[in-house]
């Protein structure tokens, strides 16, 4: 009985250090259980299709992976300096790394939009789209 | 059967389905990027260019994952055999195998590397003549298995809710947002629902965002409670009734990619809740 009572606190007490050390460690790394505490989600759309309508972006457009659902501005620079896609887009990328307004014509030009507004450009966007 | 047997039996049932799907996954995508992708290639975020190559070599192993999931379920219809317990063992192995060689662990591998560990702990019980399903065997399963599960949920929930982004509700409106975008983009992965218009109409409601931010308190706080369950705080079969609906929600935000952690963790969760922590080592 006090054999199992030390070895279950010991348990407990390691746990404590396990679970710290996930909650304050890189959310990259395993263990750290960091999924959908942060979001960063492209919302891209082009009008390239000679009729001036706008319609939502396809993954395979861009050249990204099936599973690409998370998207930071770092890495749609290097997604499409490395794809180089054919098609021109806009758009926006909202979430944890900030909020941004992007644009793609052969270059990517990005601004940061104010925190907090990157709904409302969506909405607007959105209302663009229908 | 004891409740411990049937614990294991499940557990095993949570893991080949998620060692099944996630190979069906990697399937339909090399299907989808051989045919509709420039060059049969795409970029992989985090990972970087793919080339026709790596992603056959993927499916080659994807294919492994598969045939390692296919002789592990003899071992939850014949627990005690001796036979599927060796083979379990070698499947454990190979799917743990596919999951390193694949890419560096984050959540669904993690989680799947420790049920494959806590499977083979037990096989190796069996293979060594210890008592199947007796409690010291299933007591130790149990007791780690606890040990890593209130871990994982308690540090999800944690992170969620010292992530002011994620308990203002914006994490979820950004994926209910997405969804709809991915839908309306001509993605099978996400329902298509709601449509553009409605998402439109409600990202500008307040009742959508207070809801919204009142789910997410609520899924942190249900994270808290299940690692809470699986150290053994309430009974199992509470811990596992708030774990099931509790998982099928989750898998609303991306119905086609969660399954095999949502999967893997239920298994996990199960293991723990037939011996959890708080009832001691069971030696």
């Amino acid at each position: 009985m006090i054999l199992h009572a030390v070895v279950t606190g010991g348990a407990l007490v390691l746990l404590g250090l396990f679970v710290r050390w996930g909650v304050r460690t890189s959310p990259h790394r395993p263990f750290s259980w960091g999924m959908y505490s942060g979001s960063s989600k492209g919302f891209l759309w082009t009008s390239g299709e000679g009729d001036g309508r706008r319609r939502p972006v396809c993954h395979h457009e861009l050249g990204l992976a099936p599973e690409g659902h998370l998207l930071t501005l770092t890495e749609l620079h290097r997604l499409l300096g490395t794809t180089a896609p054919q098609v021109r887009f806009e758009g926006l990328i909202i979430g944890s790394t900030g909020d941004w307004r992007i644009r793609y014509e052969g270059r990517l030009l990005a601004a940061p939009i104010p925190p907090g507004a990157g709904h409302a450009r969506l909405v607007a966007a959105l209302r663009e789209l229908e | 059967m004891t409740v411990a047997s049937r614990a294991f039996t499940a557990a095993v049932c949570c893991l080949v389905l998620a060692l099944a799907w996630r190979a069906g996954l990697v399937l339909l995508d090399h299907r989808a990027v051989r045919r509709g992708y420039p060059g049969a290639g795409a970029y992989r975020v985090g990972r970087g260019w793919s080339g026709p190559d790596a992603w056959a070599g993927q499916c080659r192993r994807a294919l492994v994952g598969l045939a390692a999931a296919a002789v592990l379920l003899p071992v939850a219809v014949l627990p005690g055999s001796r036979a599927a317990a060796g083979a379990a063992l070698l499947a454990c192995g190979t799917a743990g195998a596919w999951i390193l060689l694949d890419r560096a662990p984050r959540f669904t591998g993690v989680c799947l590397l420790v049920l494959l560990a806590l499977v083979a702990v037990r096989e190796v019980g069996v293979l060594a003549g210890v008592r199947v399903g007796g409690e010291p065997s299933a007591a130790r399963i149990g007791f780690l298995a606890s040990f890593f599960a209130a871990q994982m949920y308690l540090v999800a929930g944690l992170r969620k809710v010292r992530s002011p982004q994620f308990m203002s509700g914006r994490v979820l409106m950004d994926n209910i947002a997405y969804n709809a975008w991915q839908a309306a983009a001509g993605s099978r992965e996400f329902l298509p629902v709601p449509s553009l218009p409605r998402l439109a109409v409600a990202l500008d409601a307040p009742v959508f965002r207070a809801a919204c931010r009142a789910a997410a308190v609520a899924t942190a706080g249900v994270e808290l409670t299940l690692g809470l369950g699986a150290l053994g705080l309430f009974p199992g079969a509470v811990t596992v009734l708030l774990a099931v609906p509790a998982h099928l929600a989750f898998t609303a935000i991306s119905p086609r990619r969660i399954v095999p952690f949502s999967a893997a963790s239920l298994g996990l969760l199960l293991l723990a809740a037939s011996h959890p922590l708080l009832s001691g080592p069971g030696w």
